[in-house]
């Protein structure tokens, strides 16, 4: 029976995998847009330097594109759409670990479609998001099995392939952490995970040279007029602004007004942060599927809070985080739909009176 | 109280899905839809009149995008705009304006006049940054063109 539920749930996947394939296929036409036309100028010249962080990768598949269909757009929005298909499953192997293949079924087809991951696919410049989200997805779906040797080389070549495919790549040790440390508790501390620390430890000392200068970026350099509570707060508000588009799916934008969004915002991007907080530490034993995507989200966010760019979030940069925003809310969606009200004690109450009315003479005699 | 829970998720998914096929109907059409939905929403806000602008320029619709540039430079000297938009806005949207009058209307003095004064802005240390540096390229070029007779350049994104 268990095995029967898991197939279906695998068969709603394709179904959703197809109907997404359909949904943008028929747009893979059009003119190159916005920033897509800087990365048109490397794509003969792929970028060399494959130390981490680094976008050597995702370079080299924009290289890969150039040499089969040259700067024609259909081919790299097709690879886009390709890898966003493949996180949809990704998201559903990862989600059925942890839920009900409904619920599963529900968050994957949240992940791929959803309008707020539109311009991801849509924009051959996001390419980097996608291909980080899933070796992020892999990373973490591969730490969630047994731990074998085999899984370990899988496990690094993941978080390799995160930090060649953007310079915030290094974001994956934080999320494949935080699933280990949520889902497996007790292998947090056992021996078999010490090189593990050891070698992502090791791995983000040897970056943090690389990472400085982006903290410290001057305005001349890229960077904001800002000053960091600033930025950081903006920022926070430019987050939230965005989530708020996952429930109400009307007002998207290649650009949105973050600083004309006001104080109002601001102050409810804070106190949602807050609440944010107590919920993951509420729900880290009694539900920990919330305080896992609460954390995931903020994983994939935080560097934008970090790093002081003269840029507020964008859509397409919110692709890694939708990964636990899909498996938040499809969890949730999927206890909706098979929710079945129950009485509630006051209705049962009235209820027995209801039925000693029926029951009295008034009643049987039509005198209502 | 089921069915209108069921109703209510049956409603969310149809209404994602109808804003996922509009957002990929709207990139389908190219860089110009993009930005003039975007000004559509926030015509408050620098950036998007200076690439619809253009995108105007691009397409010959040379009077769209010189009001398009106008509405730029008047979004970024507003106040409550960041310092960022202010500086890169009112750079960007001047060269560009700047580019269109010397190309479009071969009036090379009314393309400096629109330049020279965030040139003299530039004089502020803290603004010593790219935006600034394009206008002076701008800047030095409209000066070549007093020399000779022609005028061609892209405008510039932000």
């Amino acid at each position: 029976m268990a095995a029967a539920t898991q197939s279906h749930g695998w068969l709603w996947c394709a179904g959703l995998v197809l109907l997404t394939a359909l949904a943008y296929g028929a747009f893979v036409d059009g003119p190159w847009v916005y920033e897509d036309a800087n990365w048109l100028t490397f794509v003969a010249d792929p970028v060399t330097d494959w130390t981490p962080p680094s976008r050597a990768l995702t370079s080299a598949t924009y290289h890969w594109a150039w040499q089969i269909a040259g700067r024609e757009p259909a081919l790299y929005r097709l690879g886009n759409l390709g890898l966003h298909l493949t996180n949809g499953v990704l998201v559903y192997a990862l989600a059925a670990s942890l839920l009900s293949p409904a619920a599963a079924a529900w968050s994957a087809g949240i992940f791929l479609l959803h309008p707020l991951n539109s311009e991801a696919v849509r924009y051959a410049s996001a390419r980097s998001d996608l291909l980080l989200t899933t070796f992020v997805l892999l990373a973490a779906w591969i730490s969630l099995g047994r731990f074998s040797a085999r899984r370990w080389l899988a496990l690094a070549l993941a978080l390799l392939g995160a930090s060649v495919s953007k310079e915030i790549g290094l974001v994956a040790i934080p999320l494949a952490a935080v699933t280990v440390a949520v889902w497996r508790p007790t292998a947090v501390s056992t021996k078999m995970v010490a090189p593990l620390w050891i070698a992502l430890g090791a791995l983000a000392g040897a970056t943090i040279p690389i990472l400085v200068p982006w903290i410290a970026m001057s305005p001349k350099g890229g960077g904001t007029f800002f000053t960091w509570p600033e930025f950081a707060l903006l920022q926070m508000t430019a987050i939230w602004h965005l989530l708020a588009l996952v429930p109400w799916p009307d007002g998207f934008s290649i650009d949105h007004d973050v600083v004309g969004l006001g104080l109002k915002w601001t102050l409810v991007a804070a106190l949602l942060t807050a609440q944010a907080v107590v919920a993951i530490a509420w729900t880290w034993r009694r539900a920990p599927v919330v305080a896992w995507a609460l954390l995931w989200v903020a994983a994939a966010v935080l560097p934008r809070l970090v790093f002081r760019t003269n840029e507020f979030i964008t859509e397409p940069q919110m692709y890694t985080a939708m990964a636990g925003v899909s498996v938040l809310i499809g969890a949730g969606v999927a206890r909706l739909w098979a929710w079945r009200p129950q009485p509630s004690a006051l209705v049962e109450f009235f209820s027995g009176y209801r039925q000693e009315w029926a029951m009295s003479g008034l009643a049987t005699k039509g005198l209502r | 109280m089921r069915v209108l829970v069921r109703v209510l998720i049956v409603s969310w998914v149809a209404a994602s899905l109808a804003a996922t096929q509009d957002r990929a109907r709207l990139w389908a059409l190219g860089e110009r839809a993009l930005w003039a939905d975007t000004v559509g929403q926030y015509p408050e806000k620098p950036r998007p009149w200076v690439n619809l602008g253009r995108q105007y320029a691009l397409d010959g619709d040379d009077a769209l995008a010189a009001d398009a540039y106008e509405r730029a430079l008047a979004a970024s000297v507003q106040s409550e705009r960041s310092m960022d938009e202010q500086i890169f806005g009112r750079g960007l949207a001047a060269a560009n304006l700047a580019i269109l009058r010397c190309t479009a209307d071969h009036d090379v003095e009314a393309a400096l006049a629109t330049v020279t004064p965030i040139m003299a802005a530039t004089i502020d240390p803290n603004r010593t940054q790219l935006i600034p540096t394009d206008v002076r390229k701008v800047y030095v070029w409209l000066q070549q063109r007093k020399a000779t007779d022609g005028c061609g350049a892209p405008a510039l994104s932000f």
